[in-house]
């Protein structure tokens, strides 16, 4: 491993503790890293509600939820006090196929809370001892991924709404995006977030030396495709005129709606998020894959036309995109993307982290496609 | 080798798929979806491990030869010898040529020319000529482990990224240079990746990964 990535920027305290824990976890991986069965969530979930709300409370009807990306979700109810609650769990995945923070994805969730739908974090903990991996509580939010009768497909991504839906979701999905990004992050408590200063690229060299050293730490072998993108992204960063706090993965399937009324109930899996430019969220959520074409015209997140979706932006945040950092940005989202998929998820494949194994290895074939794209983005690369 | 190793593989698919996967309970969401992937690893290791070898030869001499264009490049000594010693510990390693010969038709004593010569019926004559005008392979080709091949490999392109990024870090023509040498690189690198992982369908090829590998001239990187 080799340490470029500290000469070129600092990563941020709060990031380096987390990848600090995660060499030590790899060092001497628990032996439940890779599966604790649901005997296990219950048992350690009902002695966390207990010291959390004393010994009455009791935890029932746990069932593990789809999806397991960075977290494993449960559905769950507690009882305490002659109350009864429906919450999710959501457990950190020690070998994920991204490093994310728990810390950040709850603040970030109660900053927002009130101004856009949320599952409001209720209580959580980086005691591994309770669940052997960080966790948080968040009230349930009803609502589905997907419309009824579509093929379930990988953490939502590309799902599609026909209309009426269509038409009654893309407004919402648009606002949400922009009032997150003209929050003001001085009414909030972020301090598991370093403040940028507008003006600089601070928040951009952080994000690029973060990754930068994700990739030393992770990456089996180098890739040529890597190496020009990390040597590109760091000759063309962009100044961040705006710092705004970011979503880090806002696109279709990770909001929840109410199918009959058409009305979004939760934006969800906060993970990613950091602060910086909006256009890093913007250029994600415009992801071609992420949409999907009709009548010749491309669909972002499967919802509205690119024009519409940037006008309405623009109306709702009252902040210009520029499309030289939209297109800075989209270069940026598949370098960190290729992180997971050709590193990350590999890594921890290798080291007996997951029980996710096969897929990750299954899945570097996304990691190559998104290479020939980088190829394409920075150069031209034949297909 | 009876059964081949792509026999052993078809019927591990085969039992998983139709004896041991139907018996998964419907309520086993998880299970039953990386059971789907098993499969489709299952598949992927078939198609790609007859030229898992192969892969490894064409990377060592592009990445070879990519070094050597980088270190032409006018990287500082210090660079240089970094670069001469990594290209030295892999050819320690992984032998010389001895896995990238694959001259077509140039052998002559297969043991299938023998059993051939020793038969009378018209059908095997005609078997062996075949066998013998086929490409044939040295005694000693193949004889680096894939693993050592593999991770000398690795090495060669840790050396080829720091060579790279030292070029680029010092500017000017040689970082222009380096950039494409890079690209070259990175061209092919995916269009062998897209091949390989094509059977997964998360990424397509208009060229089979046998094509791709053979189009690669043992010597010329």
């Amino acid at each position: 491993m080799t340490d470029r990535a500290g000469s070129r920027g600092r990563v941020e305290g709060a990031l380096l503790e987390l990848l600090a824990h995660r060499r030590r976890l790899r060092d001497a991986p628990p032996p439940d890293a890779r599966f604790r069965g649901p005997e296990v969530i219950r048992a350690g979930l009902q002695r966390w509600m207990g010291d959390e709300h004393g010994p009455h409370a009791r935890v029932s009807d746990l069932r593990r939820l789809s999806g397991a990306g960075t977290n494993e979700l449960y559905a769950f109810t507690l009882h305490r006090g002659g109350t009864r609650e429906s919450l999710v769990l959501r457990v950190k995945v020690p070998g994920s196929g991204v490093v994310t923070h728990l810390g950040r994805e709850v603040q970030a969730m109660r900053a927002v809370d009130g101004l856009i739908p949320v599952p409001r974090p209720r209580w959580s903990t980086h005691d591994a001892r309770y669940l052997g991996a960080p966790a948080v509580v968040t009230d349930f939010s009803p609502g589905v991924q997907a419309p009824r009768g579509q093929a379930t497909r990988a953490s939502g991504m590309g799902t599609r709404y026909p209309e009426p839906l269509r038409s009654k979701l893309a407004p919402q999905f648009v606002t949400y995006e922009a009032l997150l990004h003209a929050f003001d992050l001085r009414r909030a408590d972020l301090d598991t977030f370093e403040p940028p200063r507008a003006g600089t690229t601070d928040a951009v060299d952080w994000r690029l030396a973060f990754w930068d050293r994700v990739w030393d730490e992770d990456r089996l072998e180098e890739h040529p495709s890597m190496s020009l993108a990390r040597d590109w992204l760091w000759e063309h960063r962009p100044v961040v005129d705006v710092v705004s706090l970011l979503h880090g993965d806002y696109r279709n399937g990770n909001f929840l709606f109410d199918e009959e009324r058409g009305v979004v109930t939760a934006v969800i899996d906060w993970e990613m998020t950091w602060i910086g430019d909006r256009h890093a969220d913007l250029a994600y959520t415009m992801f071609k894959s992420f949409g999907h074409v009709e009548d010749g015209v491309t669909l972002v997140a499967g919802l509205l036309e690119a024009g519409r979706f940037v006008a309405a932006y623009e109306e709702v945040s009252g902040l210009p995109v520029d499309p030289e950092r939209l297109h800075y940005y989209f270069v940026f989202n598949m370098y960190w993307s290729n992180i997971s998929l050709l590193a990350t998820g590999l890594r921890n494949a290798a080291a007996g982290m997951t029980q996710l194994d096969v897929m990750y290895q299954a899945m570097a074939g996304k990691g190559a496609m998104s290479c020939a794209a980088l190829n394409r983005v920075l150069f031209g690369g034949a297909r | 080798m009876i059964p081949s190793v792509d026999r052993h593989l078809e019927a591990i698919r085969e039992r998983l798929a139709e004896t041991i996967f139907p018996m998964l309970p419907p309520e086993a969401e998880f299970a039953r979806e990386q059971a789907a992937f098993v499969l489709m690893a299952l598949d992927l290791v078939r198609a790609v491990h007859p030229h898992a070898y192969r892969y490894e030869v064409v990377e060592r001499h592009e990445y070879a030869a990519a070094l050597g264009d980088l270190l032409a490049l006018g990287a500082t000594d210090h660079e240089a010898v970094a670069g001469h010693e990594a290209v030295a510990g892999h050819e320690a390693a992984a032998g010389h040529e001895a896995a990238a010969g694959h001259e077509a038709a140039a052998g002559h004593e297969a043991a299938a020319g023998h059993e051939a010569a020793a038969g009378h019926e018209a059908a095997a004559g005609h078997e062996a000529a075949a066998a013998i005008a086929g490409p044939e392979p040295r005694a000693d080709e193949a004889s680096i482990p894939l693993a050592a091949l593999a991770e000398g490999n690795r090495a060669l392109k840790t050396a080829v990224t720091q060579l790279f990024e030292a070029l680029c870090a010092e500017g000017g023509a040689a970082a222009d240079r380096a950039r494409e040498v890079m690209r070259g690189l990175a061209v092919r690198q995916v269009a062998r990746e897209r091949a390989l992982f094509a059977s997964t369908g998360y990424t397509q090829s208009d060229t089979s990964l046998a094509e791709l590998l053979a189009d690669r001239a043992p010597s010329g990187g």
